[in-house]
């Protein structure tokens, strides 16, 4: 009889988590099954979502691709900074609480009923505000200590991290958040505003920014290190991100890009495009889940549009007897 | 020269305008005035065409529809303050593809 060895000319592994080689086959010895990877059953797409009430751009974003949430931001037409805030549940928003301070290009973190947006320029100029959600009305919280708009944000409501952003100039300035105060922390390796984030306070990532730059840089909590570089060219300016610092999205951006790029750590790959250009727009999610909203299209004309981002479906198949 | 594209106007209506299945199987490109790019001799593309009840336009009839939003951008842009510009640029001119 065949033996697998005599097949593949080495024996079954015996493991105790999943690889992820297409056709290989293990045993798993803490679930005590033998496994086989299939591969990408799925391949990663977007598609549209439910259109925002409210048309703009440079506004916040937090929270997941079916409960997400959309605060402030700026709609040339009025023209105006809008304080207005909406609530995502993955086919529609609904108008939720609006902020005190209407912002435009604020920091964001944490989820829907768990919000932070920090700093951004109101009618009043650069500001060092934060304000917290709680799922209906925002608070205020403690004030950066460097305002500054433009910048980028992870993390959650109690355990936030802003980074860069502009203050005059580019600034390389962190500071980190425990839900009533902001300290300063280390500063970036490369200072920048108009960037995308993802991640967590411990584990951040800083996408691209203005210039445009191709540098990532990955936060452990205390200090910045080089990540893998954004593959050019691609939109790195004014684009969307989400994610964690070891499976991020960045998508869209300047100059009028559709451009998704997918981050696993160490490098990029090229996703699918998203159908709308736009730059300057909210974002949440998950690489297997996100979604981007609202933006400005042709550099100045604000959307309302919202599109929703799948991963790639990679299947593991535990193999039975019939 | 064979056509590579083809346009549409078409309001995006929010869910459901674009589904993940259509997405994977047609190159998206939305631009300003509800105008779509979509693939030209493109069955998949014809059917959501259809689907979202999008009227045709030539090349030059939708460069002239994005030609008017561009403008009016570029307007409202020169009407900014140096300081507001100097946050963002001027938007570009977009040319279509045939």
């Amino acid at each position: 009889m065949a033996t697998y060895k005599g097949i593949q000319g080495f024996a079954i592994q015996n493991v105790t988590s999943d690889p992820t080689t297409v056709g290989q086959v293990w045993y798993n010895s803490s679930n005590t099954v033998f496994k086989l990877f299939d591969g990408v059953t799925g391949n990663a797409s977007w598609a549209s979502g439910g259109n925002m009430g409210t048309a703009r751009y440079g506004l916040g974003g937090a929270g997941t691709q079916t409960s997400a949430l959309a605060f402030s931001g700026y709609n040339r037409s009025t023209p105006a900074i809008t304080n207005v805030t909406e609530e995502y549940n993955g086919s529609s928003w609904t108008g939720g609480g609006n902020m005190a301070t209407g912002r435009n290009r604020l920091g964001s973190a944490g989820t829907q009923t768990a919000a932070l947006g920090f700093g951004g320029n109101s009618t009043t100029g650069t500001q060092n505000i934060t304000e917290e959600y709680d799922g209906s009305s925002w608070t205020n919280g403690g004030n950066l200590n460097n305002g500054r708009s433009h910048l980028g944000g992870a993390g959650t409501q109690t355990a936030a991290v802003a980074f860069a952003g502009l203050a005059g100039s580019d600034n390389a300035r962190t500071e980190l958040y425990n839900g009533s105060a902001w300290t300063t922390s280390g500063n970036m390796g490369t200072g920048r505003s108009q960037l995308a984030s993802a991640g967590t306070q411990t584990a951040a990532l800083a996408i691209g920014g203005n210039g445009p730059t191709s540098t990532v840089e990955e936060f452990n909590g205390s200090s910045w290190t080089a990540g893998g570089s954004m593959p050019s060219p691609r939109g790195m300016e004014n684009q969307g991100g989400f994610g964690t610092q070891t499976a991020a999205i960045s998508v869209a951006g300047q100059p009028y890009t559709t451009n998704t790029n997918v981050y696993d750590g160490s490098s990029w790959t090229i996703g699918p495009n998203c159908s709308t250009p736009r730059q300057r727009m909210g974002s949440a999610g998950t690489s297997s889940g996100g979604a981007i909203f609202g933006g400005s299209q042709s550099d100045d004309g604000q959307i309302n549009a919202t599109e929703e981002f799948t991963g790639a479906v990679v299947a593991t198949k535990t193999i039975t007897t019939t | 020269m064979a056509k590579t594209h083809q346009y549409c106007v078409a309001e995006n209506w929010g869910k459901g305008f674009i589904e993940h299945s259509e997405s994977r199987k047609i190159a998206f490109f939305g631009l300003p005035g509800n105008v779509w790019q979509v693939p030209a001799h493109n069955k998949d593309a014809n059917l959501w065409i259809n689907k979202v009840l999008g009227t045709a336009k030539t090349k030059d009839e939708a460069q002239t529809i994005v030609d008017v939003e561009v403008t009016a951008a570029q307007n409202s842009w020169d009407a900014l303050s140096d300081e507001q510009k100097a946050n963002s640029t001027r938007p570009a001119d977009i040319i279509l593809e045939e």
